[in-house]
Protein backbone atom coordinates (compact mmCIF):
# COMPACT_ATOMS: atom_id res chain seq x y z
CA UNK A 1 0.00 0.00 0.00
CA UNK A 2 1.12 3.54 -0.64
CA UNK A 3 1.46 5.29 2.39
CA UNK A 4 2.18 9.03 3.51
CA UNK A 5 3.83 9.94 6.38
CA UNK A 6 4.05 13.79 7.63
CA UNK A 7 6.65 13.82 10.52
CA UNK A 8 8.78 16.65 11.34
CA UNK A 9 11.38 15.06 14.01
CA UNK A 10 14.07 13.23 11.41
CA UNK A 11 14.93 10.42 13.66
CA UNK A 12 10.92 9.48 14.00
CA UNK A 13 10.33 10.38 10.05
CA UNK A 14 13.09 7.85 9.23
CA UNK A 15 12.50 5.04 11.75
CA UNK A 16 9.04 4.96 10.84
CA UNK A 17 9.55 5.14 6.82
CA UNK A 18 12.23 2.24 7.50
CA UNK A 19 9.91 0.21 9.25
CA UNK A 20 6.66 0.76 6.88
CA UNK A 21 8.81 0.09 4.33
CA UNK A 22 10.45 -3.28 5.55
CA UNK A 23 6.78 -4.42 5.91
CA UNK A 24 6.01 -3.97 2.03
CA UNK A 25 4.53 -0.63 2.08
CA UNK A 26 5.59 2.14 -0.38
CA UNK A 27 6.00 5.44 1.31
CA UNK A 28 5.85 9.44 0.76
CA UNK A 29 7.70 11.43 3.02
CA UNK A 30 7.00 14.93 4.41
CA UNK A 31 7.71 17.04 7.01
CA UNK A 32 5.44 19.92 7.43
CA UNK A 33 1.24 20.20 7.26
CA UNK A 34 0.80 21.90 4.12
CA UNK A 35 3.18 19.29 2.03
CA UNK A 36 1.34 16.70 3.73
CA UNK A 37 -2.31 18.23 2.51
CA UNK A 38 -0.87 18.71 -0.65
CA UNK A 39 0.31 15.12 -1.67
CA UNK A 40 -3.41 14.37 -0.14
CA UNK A 41 -4.88 16.77 -2.31
CA UNK A 42 -3.46 15.68 -5.81
CA UNK A 43 -4.38 13.27 -8.00
CA UNK A 44 -4.02 9.16 -6.76
CA UNK A 45 -3.38 10.01 -3.42
CA UNK A 46 -2.09 7.68 -1.18
CA UNK A 47 -5.02 6.08 0.45
CA UNK A 48 -3.38 5.54 3.98
CA UNK A 49 -1.90 8.99 5.91
CA UNK A 50 0.18 8.62 9.46
CA UNK A 51 0.00 12.10 10.15
CA UNK A 52 1.71 13.43 13.59
CA UNK A 53 -0.28 16.08 15.40
CA UNK A 54 2.30 18.62 16.13
CA UNK A 55 3.48 20.12 12.63
CA UNK A 56 4.58 23.22 11.02
CA UNK A 57 2.77 24.88 9.05
CA UNK A 58 -0.71 23.34 9.16
CA UNK A 59 -1.19 20.45 12.22
CA UNK A 60 -2.60 17.15 11.92
CA UNK A 61 -5.83 18.20 12.71
CA UNK A 62 -6.03 20.85 10.20
CA UNK A 63 -4.87 18.30 8.08
CA UNK A 64 -7.68 15.45 8.52
CA UNK A 65 -10.71 18.48 8.36
CA UNK A 66 -9.25 20.00 4.77
CA UNK A 67 -8.72 16.57 4.01
CA UNK A 68 -12.51 15.44 4.56
CA UNK A 69 -13.53 18.71 2.84
CA UNK A 70 -12.43 17.93 -0.31
CA UNK A 71 -15.37 14.82 -0.04
CA UNK A 72 -13.17 12.61 -1.89
CA UNK A 73 -15.02 9.14 -3.42
CA UNK A 74 -12.42 7.07 -1.79
CA UNK A 75 -11.20 9.55 1.30
CA UNK A 76 -7.90 8.60 2.54
CA UNK A 77 -7.40 6.53 6.28
CA UNK A 78 -5.81 9.21 8.63
CA UNK A 79 -4.21 7.70 11.79
CA UNK A 80 -3.03 10.56 14.07
CA UNK A 81 0.80 10.16 15.29
CA UNK A 82 0.54 11.93 18.92
CA UNK A 83 2.14 12.26 22.57
CA UNK A 84 -1.52 13.08 23.66
CA UNK A 85 -3.42 9.97 25.39
CA UNK A 86 -5.81 12.34 26.77
CA UNK A 87 -10.10 11.30 26.65
CA UNK A 88 -10.17 15.17 25.20
CA UNK A 89 -7.04 14.77 22.31
CA UNK A 90 -8.97 11.45 21.13
CA UNK A 91 -12.12 13.37 21.16
CA UNK A 92 -10.63 16.50 19.36
CA UNK A 93 -8.84 14.45 16.58
CA UNK A 94 -11.95 12.38 15.95
CA UNK A 95 -13.75 15.26 15.37
CA UNK A 96 -11.51 16.52 12.93
CA UNK A 97 -11.73 13.58 11.14
CA UNK A 98 -9.26 11.53 11.66
CA UNK A 99 -10.02 7.39 11.95
CA UNK A 100 -7.28 5.79 13.86
CA UNK A 101 -4.86 7.22 16.99
CA UNK A 102 -1.13 5.73 17.73
CA UNK A 103 0.77 7.02 20.78
CA UNK A 104 4.31 8.19 20.07
CA UNK A 105 6.59 6.42 20.21
CA UNK A 106 4.71 4.17 18.75
CA UNK A 107 4.80 0.21 19.49
CA UNK A 108 6.01 -1.86 16.33
CA UNK A 109 3.12 -4.44 17.05
CA UNK A 110 0.53 -2.18 17.70
CA UNK A 111 1.24 -0.19 14.48
CA UNK A 112 1.04 -3.77 12.20
CA UNK A 113 -2.41 -4.37 13.28
CA UNK A 114 -3.66 -0.48 13.12
CA UNK A 115 -2.45 -0.62 9.77
CA UNK A 116 -4.22 -4.13 9.17
CA UNK A 117 -7.33 -2.69 10.58
CA UNK A 118 -6.83 0.37 8.24
CA UNK A 119 -6.18 -1.64 5.20
CA UNK A 120 -9.16 -3.26 5.55
CA UNK A 121 -11.62 -0.59 5.48
CA UNK A 122 -9.75 1.14 2.78
CA UNK A 123 -9.76 -1.69 0.55
CA UNK A 124 -13.84 -1.91 1.46
CA UNK A 125 -14.01 1.47 0.64
CA UNK A 126 -11.99 1.28 -2.93
CA UNK A 127 -14.55 -2.06 -3.87
CA UNK A 128 -17.43 -0.01 -3.22
CA UNK A 129 -16.31 3.12 -5.43
CA UNK A 130 -15.67 0.77 -8.19
CA UNK A 131 -18.96 -0.71 -7.54
CA UNK A 132 -20.31 2.65 -7.25
CA UNK A 133 -18.82 3.92 -10.60
CA UNK A 134 -19.88 0.19 -12.44
CA UNK A 135 -22.87 1.35 -11.16
CA UNK A 136 -23.59 4.80 -12.82
CA UNK A 137 -21.80 3.53 -15.76
CA UNK A 138 -24.77 1.01 -16.45
CA UNK A 139 -27.19 3.82 -15.25
CA UNK A 140 -25.98 6.15 -18.16
CA UNK A 141 -25.82 2.85 -20.87
CA UNK A 142 -29.40 2.26 -19.53
CA UNK A 143 -30.71 5.75 -20.21
CA UNK A 144 -29.05 5.80 -23.31
CA UNK A 145 -30.21 2.48 -24.59
CA UNK A 146 -33.88 3.62 -23.81
CA UNK A 147 -33.05 7.23 -25.66
CA UNK A 148 -32.14 4.90 -28.14
CA UNK A 149 -34.97 2.76 -27.64
CA UNK A 150 -37.64 6.02 -27.70
CA UNK A 151 -36.29 6.96 -31.00
CA UNK A 152 -36.81 3.25 -32.49
CA UNK A 153 -40.34 3.39 -30.93
CA UNK A 154 -43.74 3.28 -33.40
CA UNK A 155 -45.92 4.46 -30.69
CA UNK A 156 -46.99 7.84 -28.62
CA UNK A 157 -45.72 7.43 -24.71
CA UNK A 158 -48.66 9.50 -23.41
CA UNK A 159 -51.83 7.56 -25.28
CA UNK A 160 -50.34 4.53 -26.93
CA UNK A 161 -51.82 5.41 -30.44
CA UNK A 162 -49.04 5.47 -33.08
CA UNK A 163 -46.56 8.31 -33.10
CA UNK A 164 -45.56 10.17 -36.14
CA UNK A 165 -42.53 7.53 -37.29
CA UNK A 166 -45.49 5.13 -36.73
CA UNK A 167 -47.82 6.15 -38.57
CA UNK A 168 -45.79 6.81 -41.54
CA UNK A 169 -44.46 3.15 -41.57
CA UNK A 170 -47.94 1.64 -41.36
CA UNK A 171 -49.79 4.09 -43.81
CA UNK A 172 -47.47 3.84 -46.51
CA UNK A 173 -48.34 -0.13 -46.18
CA UNK A 174 -51.65 0.65 -46.16
CA UNK A 175 -52.04 2.70 -48.98
CA UNK A 176 -49.97 0.27 -50.48
CA UNK A 177 -52.84 -2.48 -49.75
CA UNK A 178 -55.21 -0.19 -51.00
CA UNK A 179 -54.22 0.23 -54.52
CA UNK A 180 -53.72 -3.69 -55.01
CA UNK A 181 -57.37 -3.98 -53.55
CA UNK A 182 -58.82 -1.11 -55.19
CA UNK A 183 -60.80 0.21 -51.85
CA UNK A 184 -60.48 4.39 -51.18
CA UNK A 185 -59.64 5.67 -47.88
CA UNK A 186 -60.23 8.44 -46.16
CA UNK A 187 -57.02 10.56 -44.54
CA UNK A 188 -58.72 12.47 -40.96
CA UNK A 189 -56.74 15.26 -39.35
CA UNK A 190 -57.92 16.57 -36.11
CA UNK A 191 -57.12 18.82 -34.01
CA UNK A 192 -57.75 19.26 -29.79
CA UNK A 193 -60.12 23.03 -29.38
CA UNK A 194 -58.35 24.93 -26.65
CA UNK A 195 -55.72 22.99 -25.78
CA UNK A 196 -53.64 26.08 -24.53
CA UNK A 197 -56.25 27.67 -22.29
CA UNK A 198 -56.66 23.88 -20.83
CA UNK A 199 -53.17 24.22 -20.04
CA UNK A 200 -53.11 27.89 -18.84
CA UNK A 201 -55.95 27.19 -16.40
CA UNK A 202 -55.92 23.98 -15.78
CA UNK A 203 -51.86 23.05 -15.55
CA UNK A 204 -50.03 20.72 -17.93
CA UNK A 205 -51.31 17.29 -16.37
CA UNK A 206 -54.58 18.28 -17.17
CA UNK A 207 -53.67 19.25 -20.64
CA UNK A 208 -52.18 15.61 -20.83
CA UNK A 209 -55.50 14.10 -19.74
CA UNK A 210 -57.08 15.92 -22.40
CA UNK A 211 -55.06 14.43 -25.08
CA UNK A 212 -55.40 11.03 -23.67
CA UNK A 213 -58.89 11.81 -23.08
CA UNK A 214 -59.53 12.26 -27.12
CA UNK A 215 -57.19 9.54 -27.87
CA UNK A 216 -59.40 7.21 -25.99
CA UNK A 217 -62.45 8.76 -28.00
CA UNK A 218 -60.46 8.11 -31.20
CA UNK A 219 -60.11 4.60 -29.92
CA UNK A 220 -63.73 3.84 -29.61
CA UNK A 221 -65.11 5.28 -33.05
CA UNK A 222 -63.23 4.30 -35.32
CA UNK A 223 -62.33 0.47 -36.17
CA UNK A 224 -59.42 -2.10 -35.47
CA UNK A 225 -58.41 -1.96 -39.01
CA UNK A 226 -57.94 2.10 -39.06
CA UNK A 227 -54.65 3.74 -38.18
CA UNK A 228 -54.78 6.10 -35.21
CA UNK A 229 -51.87 8.54 -34.77
CA UNK A 230 -50.35 11.29 -32.52
CA UNK A 231 -48.74 13.61 -34.62
CA UNK A 232 -47.21 15.77 -31.37
CA UNK A 233 -49.09 18.26 -29.78
CA UNK A 234 -53.02 18.36 -30.26
CA UNK A 235 -52.84 16.63 -33.64
CA UNK A 236 -54.09 13.59 -34.24
CA UNK A 237 -54.24 11.53 -37.57
CA UNK A 238 -56.56 9.20 -38.79
CA UNK A 239 -56.26 6.85 -41.90
CA UNK A 240 -59.86 5.24 -42.81
CA UNK A 241 -58.93 2.13 -44.53
CA UNK A 242 -61.80 0.83 -47.39
CA UNK A 243 -64.21 3.55 -47.46
CA UNK A 244 -66.59 5.33 -50.18
CA UNK A 245 -65.93 9.23 -51.37
CA UNK A 246 -69.44 9.28 -50.25
CA UNK A 247 -68.94 8.32 -46.65
CA UNK A 248 -66.68 10.76 -45.48
CA UNK A 249 -69.85 13.37 -43.91
CA UNK A 250 -70.87 9.88 -42.00
CA UNK A 251 -67.08 9.41 -40.27
CA UNK A 252 -66.73 12.77 -39.78
CA UNK A 253 -70.25 13.40 -38.07
CA UNK A 254 -69.66 9.86 -36.02
CA UNK A 255 -66.89 11.31 -34.49
CA UNK A 256 -68.52 14.60 -33.21
CA UNK A 257 -71.05 12.63 -31.78
CA UNK A 258 -68.64 10.08 -30.13
CA UNK A 259 -66.79 12.91 -28.69
CA UNK A 260 -70.50 14.87 -27.43
CA UNK A 261 -71.41 11.30 -25.70
CA UNK A 262 -67.69 10.87 -24.32
CA UNK A 263 -68.23 14.29 -22.69
CA UNK A 264 -71.80 13.22 -21.67
CA UNK A 265 -71.19 10.64 -19.68
CA UNK A 266 -67.56 10.88 -18.25
CA UNK A 267 -68.19 14.59 -17.43
CA UNK A 268 -64.03 15.22 -17.42
CA UNK A 269 -63.56 18.87 -15.97
CA UNK A 270 -61.89 20.34 -19.23
CA UNK A 271 -63.59 20.90 -22.55
CA UNK A 272 -63.52 18.32 -24.97
CA UNK A 273 -63.70 19.85 -28.65
CA UNK A 274 -62.33 18.51 -32.01
CA UNK A 275 -61.75 20.18 -35.55
CA UNK A 276 -61.63 17.56 -38.10
CA UNK A 277 -60.45 18.22 -41.68
CA UNK A 278 -60.12 15.80 -43.86
CA UNK A 279 -59.73 14.40 -47.46
CA UNK A 280 -60.36 11.24 -49.49
CA UNK A 281 -58.07 9.14 -50.89
CA UNK A 282 -58.70 7.24 -54.14
CA UNK A 283 -56.98 3.80 -54.27
CA UNK A 284 -54.79 4.65 -57.29
CA UNK A 285 -54.06 8.10 -55.72
CA UNK A 286 -50.79 9.61 -57.04
CA UNK A 287 -50.21 12.01 -54.05
CA UNK A 288 -48.13 10.98 -52.22
CA UNK A 289 -48.72 10.32 -47.98
CA UNK A 290 -47.00 13.66 -47.04
CA UNK A 291 -49.33 15.73 -49.80
CA UNK A 292 -52.52 14.19 -48.75
CA UNK A 293 -51.22 15.37 -45.01
CA UNK A 294 -51.33 18.46 -46.05
CA UNK A 295 -54.45 18.70 -47.46
CA UNK A 296 -56.19 17.31 -44.60
CA UNK A 297 -54.16 19.41 -41.85
CA UNK A 298 -55.85 22.79 -44.51
CA UNK A 299 -58.89 21.26 -43.91
CA UNK A 300 -58.63 21.01 -40.50
CA UNK A 301 -57.35 24.70 -39.81
CA UNK A 302 -60.38 25.55 -42.35
CA UNK A 303 -62.72 23.60 -40.16
CA UNK A 304 -60.86 25.16 -36.82
CA UNK A 305 -61.13 29.06 -38.41
CA UNK A 306 -65.08 28.54 -39.37
CA UNK A 307 -65.84 26.95 -36.04
CA UNK A 308 -63.82 29.95 -34.18
CA UNK A 309 -65.94 32.27 -35.98
CA UNK A 310 -69.60 30.22 -35.61
CA UNK A 311 -68.58 30.44 -32.29
CA UNK A 312 -68.31 34.39 -32.06
CA UNK A 313 -71.85 34.44 -34.42
CA UNK A 314 -73.69 32.07 -32.18
CA UNK A 315 -74.31 29.67 -34.71
CA UNK A 316 -74.14 25.60 -34.91
CA UNK A 317 -70.38 24.74 -35.18
CA UNK A 318 -69.01 22.42 -38.33
CA UNK A 319 -68.11 19.08 -37.64
CA UNK A 320 -65.91 18.94 -40.47
CA UNK A 321 -64.43 20.09 -43.49
CA UNK A 322 -63.83 17.80 -46.20
CA UNK A 323 -61.32 18.43 -49.01
CA UNK A 324 -61.93 15.95 -52.24
CA UNK A 325 -57.87 15.86 -53.08
CA UNK A 326 -58.34 14.23 -56.35
CA UNK A 327 -61.03 16.43 -57.33
CA UNK A 328 -58.19 18.86 -57.24
CA UNK A 329 -57.70 20.96 -60.54
CA UNK A 330 -55.83 23.88 -61.69
CA UNK A 331 -59.42 25.54 -62.44
CA UNK A 332 -60.84 24.44 -59.13
CA UNK A 333 -58.20 24.09 -56.83
CA UNK A 334 -60.04 22.91 -53.68
CA UNK A 335 -63.94 21.82 -53.32
CA UNK A 336 -64.58 22.16 -49.51
CA UNK A 337 -67.71 20.78 -48.27
CA UNK A 338 -68.22 21.67 -44.71
CA UNK A 339 -70.75 20.22 -42.75
CA UNK A 340 -72.89 21.09 -39.75
CA UNK B 1 1.12 14.85 36.04
CA UNK B 2 0.04 17.49 39.33
CA UNK B 3 2.15 20.61 39.56
CA UNK B 4 3.57 19.17 42.93
CA UNK B 5 4.49 15.76 41.27
CA UNK B 6 6.57 18.09 38.56
CA UNK B 7 8.38 20.01 42.12
CA UNK B 8 8.58 17.03 43.68
CA UNK B 9 10.34 15.51 40.64
CA UNK B 10 12.46 18.40 40.09
CA UNK B 11 13.99 18.57 43.50
CA UNK B 12 14.82 15.04 44.04
CA UNK B 13 16.23 15.20 40.43
CA UNK B 14 15.70 11.55 40.24
CA UNK B 15 15.45 10.71 36.30
CA UNK B 16 11.45 11.73 35.44
CA UNK B 17 11.20 8.83 33.43
CA UNK B 18 10.37 6.41 36.10
CA UNK B 19 7.44 8.53 37.28
CA UNK B 20 5.74 9.31 33.77
CA UNK B 21 3.13 6.66 32.78
CA UNK B 22 3.24 7.29 28.71
CA UNK B 23 6.80 6.39 28.74
CA UNK B 24 8.38 3.23 28.99
CA UNK B 25 10.61 2.77 32.64
CA UNK B 26 14.17 2.84 31.50
CA UNK B 27 16.21 0.20 31.17
CA UNK B 28 18.32 -0.12 34.77
CA UNK B 29 21.81 2.29 34.40
CA UNK B 30 21.95 2.26 30.74
CA UNK B 31 20.71 5.65 29.11
CA UNK B 32 19.29 3.90 26.04
CA UNK B 33 17.26 1.54 25.88
CA UNK B 34 18.03 -1.19 23.39
CA UNK B 35 14.71 -2.97 22.81
CA UNK B 36 14.53 -0.22 20.29
CA UNK B 37 18.08 -0.48 18.86
CA UNK B 38 17.78 -4.27 18.42
CA UNK B 39 14.50 -3.75 16.71
CA UNK B 40 15.75 -1.72 14.27
CA UNK B 41 18.94 -3.30 13.67
CA UNK B 42 16.25 -6.60 12.90
CA UNK B 43 15.11 -4.36 10.30
CA UNK B 44 18.10 -4.00 8.28
CA UNK B 45 17.70 -6.04 5.03
CA UNK B 46 19.65 -5.96 1.91
CA UNK B 47 17.51 -2.88 0.87
CA UNK B 48 18.75 -0.79 4.19
CA UNK B 49 22.18 -2.79 5.45
CA UNK B 50 23.58 1.01 7.69
CA UNK B 51 20.02 1.73 8.76
CA UNK B 52 20.91 2.09 12.50
CA UNK B 53 23.92 3.82 11.82
CA UNK B 54 21.88 6.10 9.63
CA UNK B 55 19.91 6.92 12.10
CA UNK B 56 22.77 7.61 14.80
CA UNK B 57 23.86 9.74 12.72
CA UNK B 58 20.54 11.86 12.32
CA UNK B 59 20.05 11.59 15.76
CA UNK B 60 23.36 13.28 17.14
CA UNK B 61 22.79 15.89 14.41
CA UNK B 62 18.84 16.53 15.80
CA UNK B 63 20.00 16.56 19.71
CA UNK B 64 23.02 18.95 19.11
CA UNK B 65 20.60 20.92 17.42
CA UNK B 66 17.66 21.01 19.62
CA UNK B 67 20.47 21.28 22.71
CA UNK B 68 21.71 24.28 21.05
CA UNK B 69 17.55 25.61 20.92
CA UNK B 70 16.71 24.99 24.58
CA UNK B 71 19.58 26.64 25.58
CA UNK B 72 18.68 29.81 23.80
CA UNK B 73 15.91 29.73 24.70
CA UNK B 74 16.39 29.45 28.20
CA UNK B 75 18.70 32.28 27.68
CA UNK B 76 16.05 34.48 26.32
CA UNK B 77 13.32 33.27 28.37
CA UNK B 78 10.97 32.22 25.59
CA UNK B 79 9.47 29.44 26.86
CA UNK B 80 7.40 28.60 23.60
CA UNK B 81 10.81 27.99 22.24
CA UNK B 82 11.84 26.17 25.22
CA UNK B 83 8.56 23.63 24.88
CA UNK B 84 9.20 23.07 20.52
CA UNK B 85 12.67 22.11 21.00
CA UNK B 86 12.06 20.19 23.71
CA UNK B 87 9.61 18.09 21.81
CA UNK B 88 12.11 17.85 19.11
CA UNK B 89 14.40 16.33 21.22
CA UNK B 90 11.73 13.95 23.07
CA UNK B 91 10.51 12.82 19.78
CA UNK B 92 13.99 11.60 18.44
CA UNK B 93 14.95 10.27 21.33
CA UNK B 94 11.80 8.21 22.19
CA UNK B 95 12.45 7.27 18.86
CA UNK B 96 16.13 5.47 19.35
CA UNK B 97 14.98 4.06 23.05
CA UNK B 98 16.83 7.23 25.01
CA UNK B 99 13.78 7.14 27.34
CA UNK B 100 15.50 9.04 30.53
CA UNK B 101 15.74 12.23 27.95
CA UNK B 102 12.87 12.22 26.36
CA UNK B 103 11.87 11.81 30.05
CA UNK B 104 13.48 15.26 31.49
CA UNK B 105 12.05 16.52 27.26
CA UNK B 106 8.96 15.99 28.67
CA UNK B 107 9.40 17.74 32.06
CA UNK B 108 11.09 20.77 30.45
CA UNK B 109 7.97 20.85 27.55
CA UNK B 110 5.03 20.78 31.02
CA UNK B 111 6.36 24.66 31.70
CA UNK B 112 5.00 26.85 29.33
CA UNK B 113 1.29 25.92 30.43
CA UNK B 114 2.01 26.96 33.99
CA UNK B 115 4.51 29.96 32.81
CA UNK B 116 6.90 29.08 35.54
CA UNK B 117 10.76 29.53 34.75
CA UNK B 118 11.78 28.44 38.88
CA UNK B 119 12.18 24.70 37.96
CA UNK B 120 14.14 24.86 34.48
CA UNK B 121 17.68 25.58 34.84
CA UNK B 122 17.50 22.69 37.16
CA UNK B 123 16.07 20.20 34.79
CA UNK B 124 18.32 21.66 31.75
CA UNK B 125 21.64 20.33 33.91
CA UNK B 126 19.85 17.02 34.00
CA UNK B 127 18.47 17.02 30.71
CA UNK B 128 22.42 17.67 29.55
CA UNK B 129 23.69 15.16 31.45
CA UNK B 130 21.23 12.75 30.14
CA UNK B 131 22.13 14.19 26.98
CA UNK B 132 25.58 13.35 27.20
CA UNK B 133 25.30 10.38 28.25
CA UNK B 134 22.89 8.96 25.66
CA UNK B 135 24.89 9.90 22.66
CA UNK B 136 27.95 8.70 23.98
CA UNK B 137 26.29 5.60 24.18
CA UNK B 138 25.29 5.97 20.82
CA UNK B 139 28.41 6.93 19.69
CA UNK B 140 29.86 4.14 20.85
CA UNK B 141 27.03 1.88 19.26
CA UNK B 142 27.49 3.66 15.61
CA UNK B 143 31.58 3.17 15.94
CA UNK B 144 30.83 -0.54 16.33
CA UNK B 145 29.08 -0.88 13.76
CA UNK B 146 30.60 1.28 11.05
Amino acid sequence: MRILIAEDNPVARRVLKATLTQWGHEVVSTVDGQAALDVLAATDPPLLAILDWELPKLDGTDICRKVRELGSSTPPYLILLTARNSREALVEGLAAGADDFLTKPFDQSELQVRLQAASRIVDLQQSLATRVRDLEQAIVERQRAEEALRLLSLTDDLTGLLNRRGFFNLAEHQLKMARRQDYGSMLVYGDLDGLKAINDSLGHSVGSDAISAMAEVLRLNFRDSDLLARMGGDEFVVLVANVQCTDGPAVLNRLQRSVESYVREVAPPFRLAISTGATYVEPDTTLSLDELIVIADQAMYECKRQRRTSAELGEKLPNYVLHSAELRTPEQPHEIIAGR
Amino acid sequence: MSYTEIETNAFQIVPPAAHIKVLDPPAAKSPIDVTMLNLLEDMQGLDEPNLVVELIDLYLEDAKLNLEKIEAAIVRRDLHQLKQAAHSLKGSSSSLGANQLAGWCHLLEMFESMNDWTKVPKIFVNLQRSAVEACDYLARERDRRS
